[in-house]
């Protein structure tokens, strides 16, 4: 408890704290300054818009990828599943330039989608897509193993019982799969909001208009503006620290309905 | 309501699990449907409640083709082993599902629904539990809220699928006794699997035997146990003495055991094996008797001793009242001669 409790401070808490500490250095008033600058507003709408629609997309992607790969057996499923950890495993600047090559207007994807007028490189798509790109797998990853858990049996009665299958996964499986699926969407959103690498080559960094947070924090750190970059930062974590208490309290509320035994 | 099947076939991949079962379910009767595992009974249940489909055969049930239909519309009850509640939802919401589901044509109104969750409640012995989530109830209490759910829909046939399985032995007692009446009460038609033969002799209208995806044999409780048609049926409805016979003079004899009182069976030769119920095997004590008494264990009013010949490794099983136990002083070590009083003779050919 006591070792746990240290490293817990010494690796989370105090660099949080550091961070928390340096932006006071010039004063509140600055501190209010910063954030509120058009720049950095623009930037945290980039950031959390973009995260936003990241989230909304591996919400529905994760899911279904994680009940294909729990409930059907296909040739290829064990690839598809190792797969999944792919955006995991890869250095996100990797990521970023391949997606960048892909989306660009003479790349696979874009040459044909830039014609049909969806440009999504260089745009508050192309942000959206590098994060749900990096963050799908905290989806997939922490709904596989609750949907494998799900027994047939309990489907099976809800069938005799009468219920459709839509009724049957609004009714019984979403409920049973729900907090887990809460979990692994808020992390999603978490690392969309921290994303760089793979951010930055798609999305033009043009500010005001596809600029993120985490590449303002870099650019006020190259100007030696310490106390600009810490504050900036320290938004970003109050709404990634504000989304973790949510579904935490969301999470506790649904856990006191059903007691596990 | 009645239902029919008929040469009912079913492979798992190259593995046939039913091979061509007939079996007629009569309105209002308590089906046993009996076997080891991999016997096919459990697919066979499946079949009816919509959950697996046949390869050949037909089901048909008041005249209607039930293979046309899903489960959704079968009207069945269905409860499994491990109950399969939904653990997100209270005890009265269990209940209430099956109506709750329904298109709003067919779907009770709110208080109707509510009256009917209390008076299942009620019915169950789970009154003041339907605020309560299942698995803040013991195992009993789970499997009676399953049926509960499955009787809400007023399902004219309920199929049981092991439901006991998972109590403890009072509590599988208390429940099989209960089912039976409730089961005369309410007037469906109900079909159960089993492997244990004790549930199923004690509280099935009719058994009905499986083995390999075959029907062994069907009948009452009586008829099976008195007239078992196979080794296998005698086997399975428990411990039974298999001994070879002799043929002497015409008549059956076993080494080591008196069986001259068995009534003359035909045997053309002695390639048969006599199968002797523990309890049909008389044990009195002689100094000169052919068996030695090897062990004797406890079981209630009843004790089963172990027998053993000299020079031979078969062991015989017996089965008698403890108070001939103590009336001869019957004890480990001691001598015997044993008697049957009744066996059945099968060709070795059959077994």
């Amino acid at each position: 408890m006591g070792t746990n409790l240290f490293y817990l401070t010494l690796i989370v808490l105090l660099p949080i704290t550091a961070l928390i500490l340096k932006t006071t250095d010039a004063g509140l008033a600055r501190f209010w300054e910063v954030i509120t600058s058009p720049r950095a507003l623009a930037s945290f709408e980039v950031t959390i818009g973009a995260a936003l629609l990241a989230t909304a997309f591996s919400s529905v992607y994760g899911l279904l990828m994680a009940w294909i790969l729990t409930r059907y057996r296909f040739p290829g499923r064990a690839l598809l599943d190792a797969l999944m950890d792919i955006p995991f495993a890869l250095p996100t600047a990797v990521a970023g330039i391949a997606l960048t090559a892909l989306f660009a207007g003479n790349g696979w994807f874009g040459q044909y989608l830039e014609p049909a007028g969806f440009k999504v490189a260089y745009t508050l798509t192309g942000v959206a897509v590098a994060m749900a790109f990096t963050s799908v797998p905290f989806v997939v990853r922490t709904v596989q193993p609750v949907i494998e858990e799900l027994r047939l049996e309990v489907e099976e009665s809800a069938a005799t019982l009468g219920a459709w299958q839509w009724q049957t996964f609004r009714r019984i499986i979403y409920p049973a799969i729900f907090p887990a699926h809460l979990a692994g969407c808020t992390m999603a959103f978490a690392r969309s909001l921290g994303e760089f690498g793979a951010v930055i080559f798609i999305a033009g960094n043009l500010p005001f208009e596809t600029e993120i947070s985490a590449l303002l924090i870099f650019i006020r750190l190259e100007e030696y503006d310490y106390p600009a970059a810490a504050a900036i930062a320290v938004v970003l974590l109050a709404v990634a620290f504000f989304t973790l208490l949510t579904t935490n309290a969301i999470q506790s509320w649904r856990l006191k309905r059903v007691v596990k035994d | 309501m009645g239902i029919d099947i008929q040469q009912l076939g079913k492979s798992f991949g190259p593995q046939p699990v039913l091979r061509g079962i007939d079996l007629a379910i009569k309105d209002r009767e308590l089906v046993a449907l009996l076997g080891p595992s991999g016997s096919g009974k459990t697919t066979l249940l499946r079949i009816l409640a919509g959950l697996e489909w046949p390869d050949s055969g037909n089901v048909t049930v008041n005249g209607q083709d039930w293979l046309d239909q899903p489960p959704q519309t079968r009207g069945v009850g269905l409860v499994f082993q491990h109950y399969a509640l939904f653990e997100h939802m209270t005890i009265a919401e269990n209940i209430a599902f099956g109506l709750r589901v329904r298109d709003r044509a067919r779907r009770p109104a709110n208080d109707v629904i509510l009256a009917k969750v209390e008076e299942l409640l009620d019915l169950m012995e789970l009154g003041g539990l339907g605020k309560r989530y299942p698995a803040q109830l013991s195992g009993g209490q789970r499997q009676r809220v399953a049926l509960a759910r499955a009787l809400a829909i007023e399902p004219h046939v309920l199929l049981l699928d092991e439901p006991f399985g998972a109590l403890d032995a009072r509590v599988r007692r208390d429940l099989r006794r209960w089912l039976r009446g409730l089961h005369d009460r309410l007037g469906m038609t109900t079909v159960f699997v089993t492997h244990d033969q004790e549930e199923a002799l004690e509280i099935a209208d009719r058994i009905v035997i499986l083995n390999e995806g075959r029907i062994e044999q069907e009948g009452t409780a009586e008829e099976i146990y008195d007239h078992p048609a196979s080794p296998f049926v005698q086997r399975f409805l428990g411990g039974v003495n298999e001994v070879p016979i002799r043929l002497l003079a015409g008549r059956i004899g076993v080494d080591g055991i008196e069986a001259g009182v068995l009534k003359r069976m035909a045997v053309a030769n002695d390639n048969a094996t006599l199968f002797i119920r523990p309890r049909d095997i008389d044990v009195a004590p002689n100094p000169n008797g052919s068996a030695t008494i090897q062990t004797v264990s406890f079981l209630g009013d009843r004790a089963r001793l172990d027998l053993a010949f000299d020079g031979d490794t078969t062991v015989i099983e017996a089965e008698l009242d403890r108070d001939q136990l103590r009336t001869d002083k019957l004890g480990r070590g001691q001598r015997v001669q044993l008697t049957a009083r009744q066996g059945r003779l099968y060709d070795d050919a059959a077994l």
